[in-house]
């Protein structure tokens, strides 16, 4: 027989073939005004350290707009920005995300980012992902928490060095 | 020699396989409401048809490309004469040295049944239809003799998955993980990745996804990933001729990064291999005659292709008449490779190109991708293949 007598996949089909989404994932807990932190973190003065944490981050990594009405065009709740970045708007944090790989030990708090709710009321986080409708621990992709801090691949190098040359007509062979 | 032409067998669609085919992530499997899996009908070959005229002219073609690549790294002037950069030559050649293994690569060929196959082009760097050469493929036969749809005891020459899976699990001692990269926003590229993913955690790898644009480089110069890991070993579903004309290119020789294909696969990218085969095996009968053009043009009965080019983009095709066909494209750069014509059969108003598949430098089996005019385009249709009992 010239063919191979048995195949099988184990993943197409359920893998999503989006390339941006084959990412991996993160715990992490969320909570907002309605769902408290103490819902998810049982120490109340890890509470008070992510609402400051988040609050300082707020306005290095809200998305900013220079119209208050171009940025209520995508999230339900916009405001100014303080000193930070004068003269912009912001959409106003709609919760704090925990991340769990912040803490090396139960007794450890995690640290505190802020989220943003868009007009039909999910929640996204600074860098633009998805997080849904719903507080709550779970799991969020990584990429949820990329922050303006330095990354290491940043640190010296970069992105985006390969694929110029594609210029937008590539397809296989 | 089999007086047999190839046959094209009508064979009936199966009902559901538009739905099965989305199910097990053939998403392409129509192309901007066209088919591009086109199970109406099968080709039909013979046995000896297969082996005599496929497999072994595809091992000796294979054997014969791997010579070339010895001679190329010791000679400046071939290297000079490919155009690739210079400061990446010795990396290029270490990687031949050092025996880089390659995953796969598919040889085009011209075959009518009754004539000895020709080469027409290698896609040694980034081959596609993989999955539905190595997979659905099989899948359809193993369904069409269930429905009777084909004669019963009919064979196909196709042992690429099992072959690929054997190639990945051959690298696991030294490999734990691969990383698999294609361009953002090309779904069917994204398809072969996930298909070659498939078969690595098959063959125990841990597998990585992402897209070229991606790809990072730390500040010790390692390429990374999205969670900025290092990479051990990266398969790149993008042209080395492109990768090293990208501003990361010169990081490459430092990066300490395996990668598949691997360098030495940029210098059979290039045309001007047609070229270099011929002059070294002059009537060979499984070649064509070629030879270098400085311009875009072609006599009476050649074929006129860019050195660097890919789905059949800018070829001139000019027939024994003066008859000029030409494909569109963006290749419109010399320098350009004159091939003499080798006129597909034309099967009810099809013209077939046999896809020959290298796996691990064994020769594994084929695809069919046929086209209403004589230059395969990416509108191509694939159309499988049996061997008749």
């Amino acid at each position: 027989m010239k063919r191979s007598t048995e195949l099988h996949l184990l993943l197409l089909g359920s893998l999503p073939l989006v390339l941006a989404s084959c990412e991996s994932s993160k715990p992490v807990a969320i909570y907002t005004p309605e769902y408290n932190c103490e819902m998810v973190e049982s120490d109340r003065r890890c509470c008070s350290d992510a609402d400051a944490q988040a609050a300082s981050e707020h306005p290095l990594v809200a998305p900013k707009y220079a119209l208050k009405s171009e940025c209520e065009l995508e999230f339900a709740q916009c405001g100014a920005l303080g000193q930070a970045a004068p003269g912009y708007f912001a959409p106003v944090p709609a919760g704090v995300l925990l991340d769990d790989s912040t803490r090396a030990s139960s007794t450890q708090c995690r640290r505190g980012h802020p989220i943003y709710r868009v007009r039909d009321g999910k929640m996204y986080s600074a860098s633009g992902v998805d997080l849904g409708h719903a507080p709550g621990a779970r799991e969020v992709p990584a990429s949820a928490l990329d922050t303006p801090e330095p990354r290491k691949t940043y640190a010296g190098g970069g992105r985006g060095g390969f694929g110029v040359s594609a210029r937008g007509f590539w397809s296989g062979g | 020699m089999d007086a047999a032409a190839l046959r094209r067998l009508p064979c009936g669609e199966r009902p559901h396989w538009r739905a099965q085919a989305e199910a097990l992530g053939f998403g392409f499997h129509t192309i901007g409401g066209e088919r591009y899996w086109d199970e109406r009908a099968c080709y039909a070959f013979t046995l000896e048809q297969i082996e005599r005229d496929l497999e072994a002219p595809t091992g000796e073609l294979h054997q014969m490309a791997l010579d070339l690549v010895d001679e190329l790294v010791q000679s400046e002037a071939l290297l000079r004469r490919l155009g690739l950069p210079e400061p990446l030559w010795d990396w290029i050649a270490e990687s031949w040295r050092a025996r880089w293994p390659s995953l796969y690569g598919r040889m085009d060929l011209c075959y009518d049944g009754r004539s000895p196959a020709r080469l027409l082009e290698l896609n040694y760097d980034t081959p596609t239809a993989l999955y539905e050469a190595g997979y659905y493929q099989w899948r359809w036969l193993e369904e069409a003799l269930a429905d009777g749809r084909i004669p019963a005891g009919c064979d196909q020459y196709n042992r690429i998955q099992e072959s690929l899976i054997e190639t990945l699990a051959s690298w696991r001692p030294q490999l734990s993980r691969l990383h698999l990269a294609a361009l953002r926003d090309a779904p069917e590229d994204a398809g072969t990745i996930a298909y070659l993913a498939d078969c690595a955690t098959q063959a125990g790898l841990r597998t990585r996804m992402l897209a070229i644009e991606d790809l990072g480089l730390s500040a010790r110069g390692e390429l990374t990933d999205l969670d900025d890991q290092a990479i051990d070993c990266l398969f790149k579903l993008y042209p080395w001729e492109w990768m090293l004309a990208d501003p990361y290119a010169r990081a490459l020789p430092g990066s300490g990064a395996r990668l598949v294909e691997p360098p030495w696969k940029a210098l059979l990218s290039h045309k001007g291999i047609l070229v270099l085969l011929w002059e070294r095996h002059p009537g060979h009968p499984n070649l064509l005659p070629a030879r270098w053009s400085e311009r875009w043009e072609a006599p009476p009965g050649w074929v006129c292709k860019p050195a660097w080019s890919r789905e059949g983009a800018n070829v001139l095709l000019v027939s024994e008449g003066g008859e000029r066909l030409h494909s569109e494209g963006p290749y419109a750069q010399g320098p350009f490779v004159q091939q003499r014509c080798a006129r597909l059969p034309c099967i009810d108003g099809e013209y077939p190109v046999v896809g020959s598949w290298v796996v691990g430098d064994q020769a594994v089996g084929v695809g069919l991708r046929a086209d209403s005019g004589p230059i395969t385009r990416d509108s191509s249709r694939f159309v499988p293949h049996v061997i008749l009992p």
